[in-house]
């Protein structure tokens, strides 16, 4: 089972995971990274999102 | 390469390469790359002019990284050699800066600016409709200045017959004489009293007749459960004016210059439009146009890369040298819009990370689509001397001719 995180205290809103994988991440209203439910974890959006987090606050175990 | 270039290589100068000068030095904005990179191998984290300066800049990416995640060490607080009131919420560190972000992110999250698409959609076509048929333009002037601060203007309710007036105002307040940054000249000193004037002014009105605008949102916000002060309104609106209008029209700039020269880049967004928030990401991580955040200020003694800093040093991390460290990019002097990922710092990064991130992206790419879908063919005119401003990165003036327009 694949896993998925961000750490909340990491985040600080780029937005760069939910611009890049939408699939995966989308925005509160402070426009901080919450995870789409799903059970499908594309693993290329999921390191996409990884390497582009300028804060390292998204962590993922495929 | 024509008579336009900007990869001039820095005229061999005597050490050290980078005094606290060097950053108002127009051939050091028009072409910094090579200082960063010599500043990266040779002196990254610098003491600039001499060992009595307490104004330290640093040019790693590690480093920057450190600094910029560690506001207990190195804080935003304190007195930045700005004889003005502190910025909300730029000059306050945790937990006071948290309780102001968590205040403002709302109003300035992806999802609320992509309300303002359709508007900047016109505004943008609007300024091009003026000067299209004549098949050319000074990209500046006529363009990458007025957008910004046009949707500024609508953003705080503000009428769009007042475009000039505020042009002009923001130019006097950020540039001054543009002799010195250590220290605001009178004309700034002006400017801010002009700009705290009128921002009363239509606050007082504001309160009097509620509009669907920012600052009436303001007026109506709380925190720590009571209303915010006229102070504290006038304050953080300022800050506003003045992170969210230059630093656009600079990005714009940068821009168009490097796509005036580079044609393939240019034709490259023409051909494949989807690839836009790429473009406008990896053009930003090159050009890098704010090229420092607020000195951070040291709140104790420790180190940096093996130099000792103090306590009340300034510590200036200098985001275009991070940007294009090879120690964390590969070839960051290749403009690469298929670059796989990178943690740009274009807007800073951590808990000051740019509060308006998501609306200049915005700006941006909304730019970039309008402009290439009815000029996709331009370029800079042979024997253009571009004129660059320092700190942040803009050209002042940018001719551009049209080749094809549809
Ligand atoms: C491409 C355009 C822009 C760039 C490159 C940029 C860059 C930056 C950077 C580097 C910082 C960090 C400063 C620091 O850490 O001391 C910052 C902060 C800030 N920016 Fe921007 N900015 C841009 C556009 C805007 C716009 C359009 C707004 C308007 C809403 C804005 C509002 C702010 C504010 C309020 C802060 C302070 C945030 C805080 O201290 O928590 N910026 N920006
Ligand atoms: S990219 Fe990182 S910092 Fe930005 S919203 Fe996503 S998790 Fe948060």
């Amino acid at each position: 089972m694949s896993r998925l995180e961000i750490d909340q205290e990491r985040c600080t809103g780029h937005g760069r995971c939910y611009s890049l994988a939408p699939s995966l991440f989308d925005s509160d209203e402070f426009g901080h990274a919450v995870l789409v439910p799903t059970h499908e974890i594309n693993e290329t959006d999921a390191w996409t999102a990884v390497q582009n987090c300028p804060e390292g606050a998204i962590s993922f175990e495929p | 390469m024509g008579p336009v270039s900007d990869t001039a290589e820095p005229a061999e100068s005597a050490e050290p390469i980078f005094q606290f000068d060097s950053l108002l030095q127009p051939e050091v904005s028009k072409c910094p790359w090579p200082y960063y990179k010599r500043m990266r191998d040779t002196n990254p984290v610098l003491r600039a002019g001499g060992d009595g300066s307490e104004v330290v800049f640093i040019a790693k990416h590690e480093d920057i990284d450190y600094v910029l995640h560690n506001p207990k060490l190195f804080s935003s607080n304190g007195d930045q050699g700005q004889q003005m009131a502190p910025l909300i919420p730029i000059s306050f560190d945790p937990p006071v800066h948290s309780k102001w972000r968590r205040l403002l992110d709302p109003f300035f999250s992806p999802r609320e600016m992509a309300k303002l698409e359709a508007d900047i959609t016109l505004q943008a076509n609007e300024l091009i409709d003026r000067f299209i048929d004549r098949g050319e333009c000074d990209y500046a002037d006529e363009y990458a200045v007025p957008l910004p601060c046009s949707v500024f203007l609508k953003i705080m309710g503000l009428p769009l017959e007042d475009l000039d007036a505020f042009v002009n105002l923001k130019d006097r307040l950020l540039r001054g004489t543009g002799e010195s940054f250590q220290s605001q000249d009178e004309v700034q000193k002006q400017a801010h009293e002009e700009l705290d004037a009128r921002l009363e002014a239509l606050l007082n009105e504001r309160r009097r007749q509620p509009q669907d605008d920012l600052l009436t949102q303001l007026l109506h916000s709380e925190i720590d459960g009571r209303p915010l002060t006229q102070e504290e309104l006038v304050s953080a609106s300022n800050l506003l004016f003045i992170a969210g209008l230059d630093t656009v029209t600079d990005s714009l700039t940068c821009f168009y210059s490097f796509l005036g020269i580079h044609q393939e880049h240019r034709q490259r967004i023409v051909d494949d439009p989807e690839v836009i928030p790429r473009a406008i990401e990896e053009m930003l991580r090159y050009e890098s146009p704010v090229t420092m955040v607020l000195p951070r200020q040291v709140t104790e003694e420790t180190e940096l890369g093996g130099c000792p800093l103090h306590q009340g040093d300034r510590i200036i991390p200098l985001l275009g040298s991070a940007n294009n460290d090879e120690r964390v990019i590969d070839d960051p002097e290749v403009v690469d819009f298929d670059r796989p990922s990178f943690r740009h710092y274009a807007f800073g990064a951590g808990v000051h990370r740019c509060l308006g991130s998501h609306l200049a992206r915005l700006e941006l790419r909304v730019s970039l689509r309008e402009w290439h879908r009815r000029i996709p063919e331009y370029h800079i005119p042979e024997g253009t001397e571009l004129q660059w401003a320092s700190l942040l990165r803009q050209v002042e003036h940018l001719p551009l001719v049209f080749d094809r327009v549809e």
